[in-house]
């Protein structure tokens, strides 16, 4: 017998199933290599809590103090990693430049990730001239190169992080799009389809309960991925004075900045280019492993 | 055979004419060039004059009409700034982007082959480990940074080689290296799968119990096994190669298209963006069918199961 | 006697600078230090190619590097590169030219009619004299005797009349030419008279400029009457240098014109390459694979002098920085109000960002544009005095004056370019201290193209940068281009967003004005109610254009206020380079 409560709770339920929440976590992060993973929650923690906690005003300018060295350098304490061409603190844009890059990448790969997956589902139920363009289209924006249109783009726009964030989901799609559409295609033929089909289930559900769970694997797959490329795409803007724009600490701009000064004042680019360094590298790890994890058919890829 | 070669062609074609369009109306969107390019004293007429020359008159539509039949004769327009044909100036610059998008590849397979095969032999072990982060490396430094790094070492503090410029091989070491380190992570990735692919055949393990050194094994079926799939990722990556050599071109003075592309985006060249933009996904799209006709022809198998 | 006024003469001829031993890069010094020649009478020139001081010779009681400047070599040898940011589209062809990037080709292979010596002072080159009718409706130029270009093709007036046609034709400039001027005519063989549209004294100072081609090479080249594709492939010029090669991109070559007519070059040949990423240049510098860098930032100098043997030098004041207001005439906003805009001017501290960010290779502007004595309208006091020094608490008193006390909310949009990179950085400064006085103007960055693009159109708001570099010769010029307003007859400045009565009626007299002395007084006037009174722009500072030498160059001098690559014949080896 189901309750009112039972039937309250189902919904929710649902939803965890159905995004096959339940698949992954009791697998546990069993055999995770573990510095990437924990640069990795450094990383975030950094960037959900840095932002509160900063030594310094990331924006403070302090002219009389520019270029000075970190504190073990010749220093003062005051700046532990030492300053910038306009006298601010570097650990303190460091940390928030973290929540930049974090945020970037997940807002980049959630909205890429939902356009993508809601054109590949156009695209694999639609089949026939719809789905010929978009493929056609995939292809293009794959093809294209990303730099140059992406220049192009934000040579027109009000340099902004939307901007940023706009252009990088527009670059973006197209690969979930992809495999959205083929997973659908292949679920489509797989034969339980066809038995719900004829048991039936409405399309809807079919959708919900069978195709969900296997995309979600690729989807966070893509999503690590997707956080590394935006990082370094990011760095390449800037460092072709279109990344995000100052005064805003991201590590590309932090990074492209300090090169003038890599012999004299090293610490303004060394540090940001570490850190860009160390997570990306972090997240292409971990990307790895969760492709090995969830589906082996991955490692080709 | 032919009828799949052919759907392919039209395919590419389509895809093309996307881009293209998608081009034309993005690159459209930032405005007047004229206004950078006229005398402050230019009045109404000799602004229109102006447009008129560089074919910047009438409605987008119109000009998006004209592009067309132009460019199904090969004419992809004149490049505002400099007034000769984008084609031209493309084509100008393209070998010495060429020879560093090659030099890139060679080093991605140089370097990425045998350390995946290092991975491949031992998976699992700390060499593996270490291999797999070391190719990652090249992905996870921003291309700016390690090309300034390079030439600091390598010709500042070593000497050994140029900063910049073009001047025959030496100096298409360092920026080649730039451009490639980005593949290499993808080349060992590729190649350490293969091997591990191979490694549980039969066939490997006959030839093990004949008696064969087991290095000899692995490499002679790791360049046979590997050959297509390497061919597969080195066309891909070609896509990277435009992206990275704008970078890379930037710093190292090379006079490619990279640079070209960037000036051109930066003074409204629509032109010349065009025709960098287009000739490349051309080039790019004629690769990736090449290669997958390559598969076709080699293995029969993958024939009509390829998930297009 | 100083050099002002010489071109609000009627009559301007070839005259002897004076020069002293010992002679630095300081122009702004030495500008004032001048002697004179007689200005209306002939005097001797000094002879170019026969000179027979060879390079590094020390003059006397001084060392190799104060050569007398106006020594020049029998003749060129040795070979230089340079690295430059950028050389734009390389126009070969010296009226097509743009922009002030690619001076390295039409400074080093053309000489106008008058020309900038390298000690910043003006004098004459091709020409003979120059002279203004009595109503100033038309002025007469009389040609050189005995000038060639560097194919050997003899100067003759027909080449100076066919290069006045061909500007008005096909030039970059061709619209402000033919605004100012009706036609060219040919009185006798080394003569051409130029007839004006209205009466302006100084019209051919405001195209300064007009490059000198040779006639029956450019008709040879059978490519229509003005060879508009094929000259820019293989020009001849009246320069130092000839341009011998010229890759688009890449690199610019010249080889050295001996019968230049003030002097031979020191060096040979030079190559300007195309590098445009500063790190790489300044390794460059460092492997010694160019001798010589522009466009160095003053936080990179150390890199250079740590070099053995690495020098910098500088033009003194070339960058001209000041940011407009360009909401000025919008009624509602607050830059309105001129006590707002005074307010502004006092929450800067331009003193620090000289020390700080420009590690004091830069000057306090305190007149707009007019920097230097050789100017028209140039005023000591003017020059020598900040306007409104820093002073915080001035600036709140004023501000809450106009009703600002709370401060306001408004934006500074920016740009980047090699020719002024330390602007981006300035911009955030100056928005830091205008934030201690409760205006919060947060930066926003625009691609350069874009930025000129609406500064032109007049659609952006709030504050922006615009910097002028060059000597400016004549105030009511400068007035002309920078801040006339929009409701006179007149062309209104495409620069301004001003539009100031007073101001623009008192220039239109001074342009009428023809006498020198009166017109001097005028410009002065004008200058000081701009700089003091109207304040239409928040002037900051003028830094020198940096060049970095390496060990191979014993100096390349710099005339004042030049942010281009121009007077490469005075490069100079070290001995045995």
């Amino acid at each position: 017998m189901i309750t009112d409560q039972a039937r309250a709770n189902v919904p929710a339920a649902r939803l965890m199933g159905a995004l096959g929440v339940f698949r992954m976590v009791p697998e546990g992060l069993r055999g995770v290599p573990r510095i990437p993973f924990a640069i990795f929650v450094l990383f975030v923690a950094v960037a959900v809590v840095g932002p509160y906690i900063t030594p310094q005003d990331p924006f403070q300018q302090s002219l009389q103090t520019r270029l000075a060295p970190p504190a073990w350098a010749g220093g003062s304490t005051d700046n532990l990693l030492g300053t910038d061409s306009l006298g601010r603190d570097v650990l303190s844009r460091l940390m928030k430049g973290a929540r930049i890059a974090l945020a970037i990448g997940v807002t980049t790969a959630i909205a890429a990730g939902i356009l993508g997956a809601a054109l590949g589902m156009i695209a694999g139920f639609s089949g026939g001239a719809i789905d010929y363009l978009l493929m056609r289209l995939t292809d293009g924006m794959i093809a294209m190169p990303f730099l140059v249109v992406a220049l192009a783009i934000a040579v027109v726009l009000p340099p902004s992080i939307k901007t940023l964030v706009a252009i990088l989901i527009f670059f973006g799609w197209a690969g979930y799009a992809r495999i959205i559409r083929s997973t659908v295609l292949q679920l489509r033929e797989a034969e339980f389809i066809q038995l719900a089909k004829v048991a039936g289930c409405s399309s809807r559900r079919i959708l919900w309960r069978h195709i969900s769970p296997n995309v979600t694997n690729t989807f966070v797959v893509l999503f690590t991925l997707q956080l590394a490329t935006v990082i370094i795409a990011e760095a390449s803007l800037s460092f072709l004075g279109m990344g995000v724009p100052p005064p805003e600490p991201s590590w590309g701009l932090m990074l492209s900045d300090g090169r003038r000064f890599v012999d004299t004042a090293w610490w303004i680019s060394v540090f940001p280019g570490v850190a860009i360094t160390l997570v990306v590298l972090s997240v292409n790890m971990l990307g790895d492993w969760l492709r090995v994890r969830l589906d082996p058919k991955f490692r080709q890829v | 055979m032919y009828v799949y070669i052919f759907n392919r062609l039209v395919g590419a074609a389509v895809t093309v004419f996307l881009v293209l369009t998608l081009v034309f109306f993005l690159v459209r969107l930032s405005g007047d060039p004229v206004a950078l390019m006229a005398d402050p004293y230019f009045d109404e007429d000799d602004i229109q004059a102006l447009r008129e020359d560089l074919g910047l008159d009438g409605t987008v539509a119109e000009q998006y009409l004209v592009f067309l039949g132009n460019v199904v004769r090969g004419d992809f327009g004149n490049s505002i700034r400099f007034r000769e044909p984008a084609l031209n100036l493309y084509l100008d610059r393209m070998p010495a982007t060429l020879k560093l998008m090659v030099f890139g590849v060679f080093f991605a397979i140089g370097l990425g082959i045998p350390i995946g095969v290092i991975a491949g032999v031992s998976p699992g072990s700390r060499i593996d480990g270490v291999a797999r982060t070391g190719a990652l490396l090249g992905q996870a430094v921003p291309s700016f940074w390690l090309g300034i790094m390079l030439i600091l070492l390598f010709a500042v503090q070593l000497g050994w080689l140029p900063t910049s410029g073009e001047h025959g091989l030496k100096s298409m070491i360092l920026p080649g290296i730039t451009l490639g380190s980005f593949s290499i992570a993808a080349m060992t990735r590729l190649t350490r799968s293969t091997v591990l692919d191979i490694w549980d055949t039969e066939y490997v393990r006959l030839l093990m119990v004949k008696g064969l050194p087991r290095r000899l094994v692995i490499w002679k079926h790791v360049v046979k096994n590997a050959a297509l799939p390497v061919m597969t990722l080195a066309s891909l990556q070609m896509i990277a190669f435009l992206s990275g050599s704008v970078i890379v071109e930037q710093i190292f003075a090379w006079p490619g298209v990279g640079r070209v592309a960037v000036e051109a985006v930066f003074s409204r060249d629509f032109p010349l963006i065009q025709t960098v933009v287009v000739i490349n996904t051309v080039l790019l799209v004629l690769m990736n069918l090449a290669v997958d006709l390559a598969y076709v022809a080699i293995d029969p198998r993958i024939r009509f199961t390829a998930a297009r | 006697m100083d050099d002002r006024g010489y071109w609000t003469r009627r009559r301007i001829t070839r005259r002897v600078a004076l020069r002293s031993a010992g002679f630095g890069a300081a122009g702004l010094a030495g500008a004032a230090l001048f002697g004179c020649g007689g200005d209306d009478e002939e005097q001797a020139p000094a002879a170019p190619a026969t000179t027979a001081q060879p390079a590094g010779t020390a003059a006397a009681g001084g060392t190799a590097a104060a050569v007398a400047p106006g020594a020049r070599p029998s003749a060129s040898s040795g070979h230089v590169d340079i690295a430059q940011s950028s050389l734009d589209t390389q126009p070969g062809d010296p009226h097509l030219g743009t922009s002030g990037i690619q001076e390295p080709i039409r400074y080093a292979t053309n000489t106008s009619l008058f020309t900038l010596t390298v000690e910043g002072e003006r004098v004459i080159a091709v020409a003979d004299s120059i002279e203004a009718a009595e109503d100033f409706l038309s002025y007469v130029v009389k040609v050189r005797e005995g000038l060639t270009f560097t194919n050997g093709d003899p100067i003759t007036g027909e080449d100076v009349k066919f290069s006045m046609d061909r500007v008005a034709a096909m030039g970059s400039g061709k619209a402000s030419w033919t605004r100012k001027f009706s036609s060219h005519e040919l009185i006798d063989p080394m003569t051409v008279k130029v007839v004006q549209t209205q009466v302006e004294p100084t019209a051919f100072l405001s195209v300064r400029g007009l490059y000198t081609v040779p006639k029956n090479y450019t008709e040879g080249l059978n490519d229509g009457p003005w060879a508009e594709t094929k000259f820019g492939e293989a020009p001849i010029g009246v320069g130092p240098y000839r341009l011998t090669e010229n890759r688009i991109g890449v690199l610019e070559t010249f080889e050295a014109h001996d019968g230049y007519l003030l002097g031979a070059p020191f060096v040979k040949t030079i190559t300007v390459h195309v590098v445009p990423e500063l790190t790489t240049k300044i390794a460059q510098l460092q492997t010694g694979e160019v001798d010589i860098v522009q466009g160095l930032l003053a936080d990179q100098m150390d890199q250079v002098t740590s070099i053995s043997g690495g020098k910098i030098v500088s033009s003194f004041g070339a960058g001209s920085s000041e940011l407009t207001y360009f909401d000025i005439m919008k009624p509602d906003s607050p830059f309105n109000d001129v006590r707002v805009r005074k307010a502004l001017a006092h929450a800067v501290n331009r003193q620090e960002i000289i020390d700080t960010l420009y590690r004091g290779q830069a000057i306090l502007q305190n007149s707009l544009h007019v920097k230097f004595p050789a100017t028209t309208g140039y005023d000591e006091v003017l020059a020598k005095n900040e306007p409104f020094p820093y002073d915080p608490q001035t600036a709140k008193q004023l501000l809450d004056a106009a009703g600002y006390g709370a401060g306001f909310q408004t934006q500074i949009t920016t740009y980047d370019t090699s020719t002024s990179p330390g602007t981006p950085q300035m911009m955030e400064a100056v928005s830091n201290y205008l934030s201690q006085v409760g205006v919060i103007s947060p930066v926003r960055f625009m691609e350069a193209g874009q930025y000129v693009g609406q500064f032109r159109e007049k659609t952006l708001t709030g504050m922006g940068p615009i910097s002028f570099g060059g000597l400016a010769d004549d105030f009511a010029v400068v007035y002309e281009t920078h801040f006339l307003g929009n409701t006179g007859p007149e062309a209104a400045a495409p620069f301004s967003y001003d539009d100031w009565q007073e101001g623009d009626d008192l220039w239109r007299a001074i342009t009428k004005e023809t006498d020198v002395e009166k017109r001097e007084q005028m410009s002065k006037d004008l200058l000081r109610m701009l700089s003091r009174d109207r304040v239409p722009n928040l002037t900051l500072v003028a830094p020198h254009a940096l060049l970095g030498l390496g060990p191979r160059v014993a100096d390349f001098p710099r005339p004042p206020a030049q942010p281009y690559l121009s007077h490469l014949e005075h490069i100079r080896l070290e001995d045995g380079a």
